[in-house]
């Protein structure tokens, strides 16, 4: 019965859940960043709505944007996928002539708008990649192409990691080798690639010693938890002193002062704390579920560029926002992702919901674009002349009508 | 290439059994200057060389001399080896190298529907050929089963289709083969002998449907993940099938019906049990040949009657005789492991196993699960005896037969009333026979004499 009520319209279901998983987010932002922005932030001028606000007014934007992706069709937005590609590598280079927000080059900043080059990456690296990998790697000779296309998402994965943001480039990175495996390119190639991508991250952190101070702490707090990374140890007092119930919405105590930015990337840790276990495990089941679903939506998806396109937009949700957990427990070293849907961030919420508007798209085309009639060869078999049973006058053996089988 | 200029192109046959024969003929009749070599030297291929002879084509027996080289294309049969050296340096010469396959299908005007996957390729394309006669819908049955796909080009009409079974080895070598309706029944590892990975099968098994086009169709198995990596170009149109209740599919079981999808919903078919081939892989098979007879033109009440009629092919599960209350099972065309698997879940109550061949590179480990409790007794024959014995000491008490009448007597001692006797070598056969015809002829031959009281 639920499964009948989950997957009869996954399409439709997926969209509600993540329309819900959006409001719930803006309600955790506002209960978690009203404080900080009245007493710390700046640019808040002591208006405790102010990131509440922003985060409402993205979330429409957001849903402008899924809309018109929407209308547009996924298959649409796959052709444009080169060109899509092309103007977020600009982006990407453009963001590193920008001054530093805390020390990355992460955002582009026109008046009091930001705008995260990175997430339109992702969004646009999943797109070309699942275009290009729907159009099969067949021969040999073929290794060429696959190779370009790896020199595609190295370009994309490397201006992302000298962002810097290797956490981003990590979570990208894998969610393309998860869709490359998925797309049956070779198993070798595959492992060729990951061992070399391996390499690149270990000389990265250990060559030249970058966020090497946090792998360290990520160490140190997996061994004490006491010592792990400040925010860290302020996240999992939170989630610790939250109990089964929570405090109650609005009523945690570490975003006041303990938990910097309680909004962004660490805005798990203030859910568990008002929350509790009761809130925390409905909350990822809703991710699993999301997921879950978008996987029917692809296997009932017959055309391979939506399918890819679906498993690479839902594996990379997955993992974005199984990261973030993670990190917020002290599983993972802290990377910068943020909780999808959910952390405030309007880049991060519109792609998002641009994402989900896709995945919806290739739902519901199900219906209309990739549906097939079964039209018989050659209209000569349907012509009476080759049914004619023979008959006997005046028995009433009549031949049936042809019957046409339609609408697929 | 095409009928008006392959006059006096120079082609060089290689293999010189059924298909490497017909294509000779097709092609010399056709004008081309034909030479066909084969490197064995017996019986057949001598009664072959006459034949040629007799037409006048030039050829040559006993191996391959560089005199194939001297061509415009070579031709090549199944059989053959595609990494002999003499293919290496044509090859490297630039020297275009096709199927059988691949030229055959230069000359056919008629639609062509080609099934190909790993199992159960042949029940499906001979049921595709009943299902298609039943409805009076002209075509002709061939390709890998029965007669080869060069010796009926001229025999078909437009009208009619040619329903080919393809191997993947055919479909390596093609460059045009453009097929109207392709179908790929389903993909397990075999062959792991000829490819070296699971992917490089899967990209041979992909050029079915390479050269398909708009209003082309391709049917593939919603049940096999594996089968969610073909990807056709989009606008092929494409249709899956299902022998479980797997909405995601075109057609399906749902509750006791095979059901097809509509735009008006979900239409029945047949009731599951009434299908003439037993076992759910068969199931499979089955809805498989649906789409492809309705993509034809058939009626679905005349489909179900063909379904109802058709009881299987012979060496494919195939029921020789009840001696004293045992069930004698020739299933020698299961040639792989999985096909063994096919096999014991569509047989009833417990199993005296027949297998063995020559080995092919398979699992036999794979087949634990199912032997437990099912098989009672393990008679081992031919050169894989040894490996398979090893894969699945422990599990079942094994036998080693010298021949098939060996083998046959000593299934019959082990099995008990009630039981199944079942050959399913789960091996090539061309350690002891010719090929699994002949493994099966010989089978039910031993069974027949077993009846008759001759075989002690």
């Amino acid at each position: 019965m639920i499964k009948k009520l989950l997957l009869d319209k996954p399409g439709n279901t997926y969209v509600w859940l993540v329309l819900i998983l959006a409001l719930l987010g803006t309600l955790m932002v506002f209960s978690s960043s009203s404080y900080y922005a009245e007493h710390f932030a700046k640019q808040c001028n002591g208006d405790s709505w102010y990131y509440f606000k922003r985060q409402i007014a993205w979330l429409v934007i957001g849903l402008i944007g899924g809309g018109g992706a929407y209308l547009l069709g996924y298959r649409r937005i796959l052709r444009l996928s080169p060109y899509i590609l092309l103007v977020s590598v600009i982006l990407l280079v453009v963001v590193m002539f920008f001054k530093p927000i805390k020390d990355v080059h992460r955002w582009i900043r026109i008046g009091s708008i930001s705008f995260q080059p990175s997430e339109f990456a992702k969004m646009a690296i999943l797109l070309f990649m699942s275009s290009e990998l729907s159009k099969e790697f067949r021969r040999a000779s073929e290794s060429a192409r696959f190779i370009s296309i790896l020199v595609v998402v190295g370009i994309v994965c490397g201006l992302i990691l000298i962002g810097p943001d290797l956490g981003s480039a990590l979570a990208l990175g894998m969610s393309l080798g998860i869709l490359m495996y998925l797309a049956g390119i070779k198993k070798s190639y595959l492992l060729m690639t990951g061992i070399a991508s391996l390499v690149v991250v270990i000389i990265i952190i250990f060559g030249f010693g970058y966020k090497k101070n946090r792998i360290e702490g990520y160490i140190s707090g997996l061994e004490n938890p006491l010592e792990s990374p400040y925010q860290v140890k302020q996240g999992l007092t939170a989630i610790g002193s939250s109990g089964v119930l929570g405090k109650g919405l609005g009523s945690g105590r570490q975003k006041m002062l303990f938990l910097p930015e309680p909004h962004t990337d660490f805005i798990f840790a203030n859910i568990a704390e008002e929350t509790g276990f009761l809130g925390t495990i409905p909350l990822i089941s809703v991710y699993l579920l999301l997921f879950y679903i978008a996987e029917k939506i692809a296997s009932r998806c017959k055309d391979p560029a939506g399918r890819l396109l679906v498993w690479g937009l839902s594996v990379a949700i997955t993992l974005t926002s199984f990261i973030n957990i993670a990190v917020v427990l002290g599983i993972l070293p802290v990377t910068g992702l943020p909780l999808p849907f959910i952390s405030y961030g309007g880049s991060s919420l519109f792609f998002n919901m641009v994402a989900a508007a896709l995945v919806a798209s290739v739902a519901f085309s199900g219906g209309k674009a990739f549906s097939w009639e079964i039209k018989p060869i050659g209209g000569y078999h349907n012509s009476r002349r080759r049914y004619r049973r023979p008959s006997v006058s005046g028995t009433g053996n009549r031949q049936k009508p042809n019957k046409h089988i339609g609408g697929y | 290439m095409t009928k008006e200029n392959i006059e006096n192109k120079r082609v060089s046959i290689l293999g010189m059994a059924r298909s490497g024969m017909a294509l000779a003929f097709m092609l010399n009749n056709l004008g081309a200057r034909v030479f066909v070599s084969e490197s064995a030297e017996n019986e057949t291929v001598s009664k072959n060389k006459f034949l040629l002879d007799e037409q006048g084509i030039p050829n040559e027996i006993g191996g391959h001399s560089e005199k194939i080289l001297q061509s415009d294309f070579i031709a090549i049969s199944p059989g053959v080896p595609v990494d002999i050296d003499i293919l290496k340096v044509a090859k490297n010469r630039g020297i275009p190298i096709f199927s059988e396959l691949e030229v055959s299908s230069w000359f056919c005007n008629s639609p062509i529907i080609a099934i190909t996957g790993s199992n159960g390729k042949t029940t499906t394309t001979t049921l595709i050929g009943k299902i298609l006669s039943d409805s009076n819908i002209e075509n002709i049955v061939g390709g890998n089963i029965g007669i080869p796909f060069a010796s009926f080009i001229d025999k078909i009409c437009p009208d009619g289709y040619a329903v080919l079974e393809v191997s993947s080895f055919q479909l390596e070598r093609i460059d045009r083969f453009k097929p109207k309706v392709a179908v790929i029944l389903n993909f397990t590892p075999d062959h792991l002998d000829r490819y070296a990975t699971l992917d490089d099968y899967r990209y041979a098994k992909a050029r079915i449907y390479e050269n398909l086009g708009k209003g082309d169709y391709l049917i593939l198995n919603a049940d096999d993940r594996e089968s969610d990596k073909f990807m056709p170009k989009p606008e092929v149109k494409l249709l899956r099938f299902s022998n479980r209740n797997n909405d995601a599919a075109d057609i399906f079981v749902k509750g006791r019906n095979l059901v097809l999808k509509t735009a008006k919903g979900i239409e029945p078919i047949i009731p599951t049990k009434e299908i003439g081939i037993k076992g759910p892989h068969n199931v499979a098979n089955s809805a498989a040949a649906v789409l492809v007879g309705i993509i034809a033109g058939a009626e679905i009440t005349r489909i179900a009657d063909s379904l109802r009629r058709f009881k299987g092919v012979e060496h494919r599960l195939e029921k020789v005789m009840v001696i004293d209350g045992i069930t004698y099972i020739n299933d020698s065309k299961g040639t792989n492991v999985d096909a063994v698997l096919m096999a014991l879940k569509s047989v009833e109550g417990n199993v005296v196993l027949i297998a063995g061949g020559k080995d092919k590179g398979g699992d036999f480990t794979k087949l634990i699960p199912d032997i437990k409790g099912k098989v009672c007794a393990l008679v081992l024959i031919g050169e894989a005896a040894d490996k398979i014995s090893m894969q699945l000491s422990g599990i079942v008490s094994t036998y080693r037969a010298e021949s098939m009448d060996d083998a046959v007597l000593m299934a019959a001692k082990l099995a008990r009333r009630g039981e199944t006797v079942l050959l399913s070598p789960g091996c090539a056969s061309f350690d002891m026979f010719d090929n699994y015809e002949h493994r099966g002829k010989v089978f039910k031959e031993a069974v027949y004499h077993l009846k008759s009281g001759e075989l002690v």
